[in-house]
């Protein structure tokens, strides 16, 4: 991939601070994504994965969240100490996030054209007639039938996919760079989630964006990303070529997270599934986070915290026994 | 039934009378206020026209997208909802047309457990409450001097621990309140135990726990299942047989094999071909893959004839035309398609 | 199970009630007020009937805060220059009675109405919600008149007018907490168990509504205190020389410029019950809900080691 990414995360740290407790969402997350790559994070309820996103997107309600540590730099400039005002600029224009949840994130009194309308005028990339063309020329673009037509509805008369692809519209109207997608497809049907993903795909292609895919469905991940960053109680535990990281994990919760999908061949017998439940955020187990629930797990794994193993160029493993791991 | 009742079921549906029997299953829900005089009411056809059976000991997966009605054929199963009409004979005996005795002690064999194990818990209950409200209501079921000792040895074979009883659930993650209406479901000791959506709720890597809970239940008690799930994958591990809904109709029904290997019906087949697919053997092989038109249309108007016709890209006339149905001469592997594969 | 899904949850007993009380301050007054007005109600009149009735024409409309007329005119004295204090003590057996049995009697009408209306069927609640239109939309206080008029002005009638008056509250909370809860998936396993409506009302749905009634009586409890105060002042309520507080109040009113403790005790009398009412219910309201509990179970402990599992108030967020 290319040598400078467009977006990278350093040892990033966001806690909340609820009256009862802290909870550590997100506990020094790494990660970067080149330009023009779909990059997929991965992870289950409790990983911090959407926290990371909004952390980025600087979408975090403050309190109870707070950023404790660490960097996001977008294009080279650092998006945590920018000014909102500026970041404002930024958002839409070079960087757009999709929500799993069309329907609450679109505001249900405006026709979705007006909507997508003003995104333009807001920015000053056109007025008048012009806004509202270029809205239905979007909603066209998106696979929207009669987009003429439709642009004068409102949010509650699209149906689940329908309503997905105008806030795809929304996102890709401004041309972004970056396009950030938490759980695009999880409210959707299998059917409508094959049409939403290939959509996101050839918009990604035609217009030379980067895409962040946040989701927990490792099908999904292996269909379209490109690189897979793996993410546990608030740590990139793994990360490399989707292809390389799934047909062959390095670290041990991957592995066990592959192993606990019920495929073809295991039919009748038991699924491997992982012990225990996804960690309490507001009490992380010391050392690997995972340890509670690894096979693989030794005293070392209890008292001392993996340093990240390289495994091939691009890949690498936050496990202390990540090479035993990888020859499984 | 008991040990071979992981074997394949084949020989079972044929041989045993089916433990339950669904035929022409219709609910529809009215829709709008009931005062348009003189007009007929608009219905949402949720269910119409559901005919399965279930032997004894066996796992029937029902699959199918949102608004297929495979939940609503479980509420109504359960008389959560009242069908319009047809029969479901449980041992013989008609759960609709069941008195409220008669249905009570049906309920004695036929469980449920729901999707969202977050709502189906009273959370001002603790657990030893909640497993034992079967027998509050069927007192007769088990003398109260046992109960505490079998909340606690139901808590150890769902996989919990004994301590627990004293809890309450919001104490308790997602995979163990889904164990907990496991061993309430198990109270009763059910011979058909409907599963709506029991893991779609629940992290990847959870579900494989409670999928091997209840296959392991199954092996042990010989428990019937009606397993409702969207996920394609976890259906095909539980199940030996396979019906798959679209719009209030199964589409096309037959072992577990012949559906996935072998689908039949158009529907079926771009179903399988959508679900992402984790082997990389096949070098994501997504020419091949058929992605669907549009979206389900909705079931206060759905179209004439068969269902899925505006999707499908094999329709002709005649499938505007009479519904297609299931073909009983076909064997167990039916189809509702006029150009079946 | 592995050994991990055991750790999970770690053994912890429950608090038993009576310890979580002294935990919140508030809650351990307030408990100590009903305990004190408990007792009033009990040995009252029996201790302070003669001192409540004792008029003293030097004392009258005597300032409170002097003990030179001895301790029981720490308040002042009335108009007659009875003691105020013998005289709140003594009424509060009235009261209470009154006022107390009042809204139990609506509050347990009304719930009950309501878990029928909201429960039972289209029909029968159609009407019932009629009938609470009906209450409610005639003036309260036209109502009780009405009905006193036509029946005899007795303390039993007294008391059924004024829970009449207050039911429709009581029958709308219920009946809209009741088609709430009856939608939970908890309540359909429970029915899929062959649990009768009856079941599933005690079980599942009082335990939810009880808390809501319980903290709406303590408010209504000074509305019909001051209620029945207005039907004494129209001659159709408790009359001389029998006295309540809101009575006292009324009787007060007349003599705000020269002497405002007259009104001003009664008052602060009415407002003190109802306040410690209210926390006493908001607390039982926490002490009642599994969910709740930890709010009190924590107070005082060391914040950093939270006994139980974090699923409730912010352990996850991430969807």
């Amino acid at each position: 991939m290319a040598d400078h990414p467009i977006l990278s995360v350093d040892n990033l740290q966001v806690e909340f601070r609820t009256g009862r407790e802290i909870v550590h969402a997100v506990n020094g997350a790494t990660f970067s994504v080149a330009p023009r790559e779909t990059a997929a994070i991965l992870g289950e309820s409790g990983s911090g994965k959407s926290v990371t996103a909004a952390a980025i997107m600087r979408l975090l309600q403050s309190p109870p969240a707070f950023v404790t540590g660490g960097s996001v730099r977008f294009k080279g400039q650092d998006v945590l100490s920018m000014p909102m005002a500026e970041w404002r600029r930024f958002c839409g224009r070079d960087i757009a996030m999709v929500f799993q949840d069309a329907l609450t994130s679109l505001n249900p009194v405006f026709s979705v054209g007006w909507q997508i309308a003003e995104l333009f005028r807001a920015h000053g990339v056109a007025r008048g007639k012009d806004a509202r063309d270029r809205a239905i020329e979007l909603l066209g673009r998106v696979g929207i039938p009669d987009p003429a037509l439709r642009a004068r509805d409102y949010t509650h008369q699209f149906s689940g996919g329908m309503r997905q692809r105008v806030m795809i519209a929304m996102a890709i109207a401004l041309s972004p760079d970056l396009l950030t997608a938490d759980e695009p497809t999880t409210a959707l049907d299998v059917t409508v989630q094959a049409q939403i993903m290939e959509l996101l795909e050839d918009l990604r292609r035609e217009s030379d964006m980067a895409m962040i895919l946040i989701t927990h469905d490792l099908g999904v991940v292996a269909d379209v990303a490109d690189t897979v960053w793996v993410m546990y109680a608030g740590r990139v535990v793994e990360h490399g070529p989707v292809s390389a990281v799934l047909s062959r994990p390095a670290h041990a919760y991957t592995l066990a997270l592959l192993n606990s999908v019920p495929r073809a061949r295991d039919k009748g017998r038991k699924l491997e599934p992982i012990a225990g439940s996804p960690p309490d955020l507001a009490r992380i187990p010391d050392g690997c986070a995972f340890h509670p629930r690894c096979r693989f797990a030794t005293n070392l794994c209890r008292v001392e915290a993996p340093p990240s193993v390289a495994i091939a160029p691009g890949r690498a493993a936050e496990c202390h026994h990540a090479g035993k791991v990888f020859d499984v | 039934m008991s040990d071979d009742a992981s074997a394949s079921s084949s020989t079972l549906t044929k041989d045993a009378p089916p433990i339950l029997e669904v035929r022409d299953l219709v609910k529809h829900f009215p829709i709008g206020s009931g005062f348009s005089l003189g007009r007929k009411a608009a219905v949402v056809k949720a269910v119409d026209g559901v005919s399965f059976n279930l032997a004894a000991g066996e796992t029937l997966g029902l699959v199918g997208e949102s608004g297929c009605g495979k939940s609503t054929v479980a509420r109504t199963l359960l008389r959560l909802e009242e069908p319009t009409s047809g029969t479901a004979l449980f041992r013989g005996e008609d759960i609709f047309a069941a008195n409220p005795a008669a249905l009570k002690n049906i309920r004695l064999r036929l469980q449920v457990i729901f999707q969202d194990p977050y709502a189906s818990l009273n959370p001002r209950m603790n657990v030893a409450e909640i497993i034992a409200e079967p027998w509050v209501i069927h007192p007769e079921a088990l003398p109260v001097s046992e109960r505490a000792e079998r909340v606690r040895s139901l808590l150890e074979s769902v996989g919990l621990r004994r301590e627990h009883a004293e809890r309450y659930p919001h104490e308790f993650s997602g995979g163990q309140r889904q164990r907990i209406g496991i061993a309430r479901a198990m109270a009763l000791e059910p011979e058909v135990l409907i599963c709506d959506e029991p893991v779609s709720a629940l992290d990847v890597s959870v579900q494989a726990q409670v999928v091997n809970l209840l296959m392991e239940i199954q092996e042990r008690l010989g428990i019937a299942y009606v397993f409702i799930a969207h996920d394609l994958s976890v259906v095909r591990h539980m199940s030996h047989r396979i019906a798959v809904m679209y719009l209030g109709r199964i589409v096309e029904t037959g072992t577990e094999e012949d559906v996935y290997n072998n689908p039949r019906h158009p529907y079926t087949k771009a179903l399988l071909s959508a679900e992402p697919s984790l082997d990389f053997s096949e070098t994501r092989a997504k020419s091949s893959r058929i992605i669907l038109q549009g979206e389900v249309p909705s079931p206060a108007n759905p179209p004439s004839g068969c269902r899925f016709r505006n999707r499908c890209w094999k329709a002709q006339e005649i499938c505007a035309g009479d519904t297609p149905v299931l073909d009983r001469n076909e064997g167990d592997h039916q189809v509702a398609c006029y150009a079946p594969e | 199970m592995s050994t991990a899904e055991q750790e999970a949850i770690t053994i912890r007993r429950v608090t038993p009630w009576w310890r979580l009380l002294p935990r919140d301050k508030f809650a351990l007054v307030a408990a100590c007020w009903m305990v004190v007005l408990f007792a009033c109600f009990l040995l009252g009149p029996e201790l302070f009937g003669k001192a409540a009735t004792a008029i003293n024409l030097r004392a009258r409309n005597l300032a409170p805060g002097s003990l030179e007329n001895g301790w029981l005119m720490i308040l002042g004295g009335d108009a007659l220059g009875r003691s105020i204090l013998a005289r709140l003590i003594v009424a509060s057996r009235n009261t209470m009675t009154i006022a107390l049995t009042a809204v139990i009697l609506a509050m347990l009408a009304g719930g009950a109405l309501g878990m029928i209306a909201g429960y039972i069927g289209r029909g029968v609640g159609q009407i019932i919600m009629r009938f609470a239109d009906v209450l409610q939309s005639f003036p309260s206080l036209l109502l009780a008149v009405v009905v006193l008029y036509v029946l005899e002005p007795s303390v039993t009638n007294l008391i059924i007018v004024l829970s009449i008056t207050r039911l429709p509250i009581y029958l709308r909370v219920t009946r809209a907490e009741v088609m709430e809860v009856r939608e939970r998936v908890f309540v359909d396993a429970a029915r899929a168990l062959g649990g009768g409506r009856f079941h599933i009302l005690r079980r599942h749905i009082t335990p939810v509504v009880a808390p809501t009634l319980l903290t709406i009586l303590t408010v209504d409890f000074s509305i019909v205190m001051l209620a029945e105060s207005s039907l004494s002042f129209l001659g159709i309520g408790i009359q001389p020389p029998e006295i309540t507080w809101g009575l006292m109040v009324a009787q007060g009113r007349n003599y705000l410029s020269q002497a405002w403790w007259l009104a001003f005790f009664p008052g602060l009398a009415i407002m003190l019950a109802t306040l410690s009412g209210n926390i006493l219910s908001n607390w039982l309201r926490i002490v009642s809900d599994p969910e709740q509990r930890w709010r009190l179970e924590t107070v005082g402990q060391d914040k950093r080691k939270p006994e139980k599992q974090g699923q409730g108030a912010g352990g996850r967020t991430d969807g």
